[in-house]
């Protein structure tokens, strides 16, 4: 328990710095550095109910989206502008330098293992935001139409 | 490499005030400018199309990979018009994006002339902090401590994490080593880096030297490229996926490399 709660504090300070370093407007900053550490929050929360890391990573990304989209609409700026930080504690960065260091050094049962994780946060994380963004798509492109 | 010249073509000899290919011109630079500052795709196509569509051209046909982009129009003539840009420079500024995103919306609505289009683009300004290298030092050592912490290390890997993210930000302030070649640089601020957390590590300032690696990884890897790739191809754009997965698989090789060289040099000082 408190593992986890390091852990969103500390992922809300660095998504905090690094909208600084992404030069956001300076009153987006606390949403940013916030979006991220409720988005890993999520995920701890989804990781409770099942060990299959592709399927709380999609979860959480889709969840990540929703909020992102939801904060666009308020304060009317593109969503990547929250989106980014918000998925920014999911990527996995580590993972695939563990993967290539284990490349690079020949020690294939680590690539192995470090691969396929790799590649199922990048592609949970990628699922969960498209399928959100295509339903705010084609919710966006309904409202236009009644509008006309 | 374009250095200096990417400046907006000032609408000097434009016929009148909507002359097709300097409207063009601009709103191609719009779109140069937002996939710099670190938009989707999807975004740039869809927003070049529109403004494009706004201003009443037929055929407008978009094409946008991370590095070009290229547009045909039909002007009211029926004169035909194609032009393109290449793109060098990646990074991500959320301020001007969302400026950029402001103009496209007026452009949208409005269809400003020449003239102000120019002016818009050339008065477009960065954060206020942008130049404020203390601020920006804080927020590196916030970037990396805070990764460090969150990927398992303790209060010293983090320092340490935060030390070794503030010669990542001198590297690229004080070097114009950034400007040749985008592996190479990477490979050697990761080298530099590796180097510094062994040493950090040796003096008892951190323990765990893979800890303090991986909380600055972030920093090198350009964000979310890995993500981004995927969704792309999800998306639709199979060469633009293509050409982020390939180029960050590669940083992400660099950055082993880099960080594999003072592993194996200084192995013997690991306590």
């Amino acid at each position: 328990m408190m593992r986890i709660f390091i852990e969103i504090l500390t992922a809300t300070l660095a998504c905090f710095g690094f909208s600084i370093i992404y030069q956001a407007r300076p009153n987006r900053l606390i949403l940013c550095g916030l979006s991220g550490g409720i988005t890993w929050g999520v995920c701890c929360l989804a990781q409770q109910f099942t060990d299959n890391l592709f399927i709380y990573y999609m979860i959480a990304a889709a969840f990540g989206t929703l909020l992102s989209e939801f904060l666009a609409r308020r304060t009317k700026c593109p969503a990547t502008i929250f989106l980014i930080p918000a998925l920014l504690p999911m990527v996995p960065g580590g993972s695939l330098y563990y993967t290539t260091f284990a490349v690079v050094t020949g020690n294939n049962a680590d690539a192995r293992y470090y691969g396929q994780r790799t590649a199922l946060a990048a592609l949970g994380i990628a699922v969960g935001l498209v399928i959100i963004s295509v339903f705010m798509y084609y919710i966006n492109e309904l409202k236009f139409r009644y509008k006309k | 490499m374009l250095k200096g010249l990417d400046t907006h073509v000032r609408p000097e000899r434009a016929k009148d005030e909507y002359d097709a290919s300097y409207i063009l011109s601009l709103i191609l630079d719009v779109g140069e400018e937002m996939l710099t500052c670190g938009a989707e795709i999807n975004r740039v196509e869809d927003s070049i199309y529109r403004m494009l569509t706004s201003y009443g051209y037929r055929k407008v046909n978009v094409f946008a990979i991370p590095e070009y982009i290229s547009v045909s129009i039909v002007d009211y003539t029926g004169k035909i018009l194609t032009q393109s840009r290449r793109i060098y420079k990646f990074s991500n500024d959320f301020y001007r994006l969302e400026q950029l995103n402001e103009l496209s919306r007026h452009t949208c609505s409005h269809n400003p002339s020449v003239t102000e289009l120019y002016n818009r683009l050339e008065n477009m300004d960065s954060v206020f902090y942008a130049k404020n290298t203390s601020l920006i030092a804080l927020a590196h050592f916030l970037g990396g401590a805070g990764f460090c912490i969150f990927l398992g290390g303790d209060i010293g890997d983090g320092f340490a994490a935060g030390v070794v993210a503030l010669i990542f930000l001198a590297m690229g302030r004080f070097s114009k080593v950034q400007n040749l070649n985008k592996i190479f640089y990477t490979a050697l601020s990761a080298l530099l880096g590796g180097l510094a957390a062994i040493i950090l590590s040796h003096f008892g300032i951190g323990a765990h030297v893979d800890k303090i690696l991986i909380g600055d990884i972030m920093l090198l890897i350009p964000g979310m490229a890995l993500t981004t790739a995927i969704r792309d191809m999800l998306c639709g754009d199979l060469i633009a996926g293509i050409l982020r997965f390939l180029e960050s698989v590669m940083v992400a090789g660099a950055i082993a490399l880099g960080y594999a060289i003072p592993i194996y040099l200084l192995g013997g000082m690991l306590p």
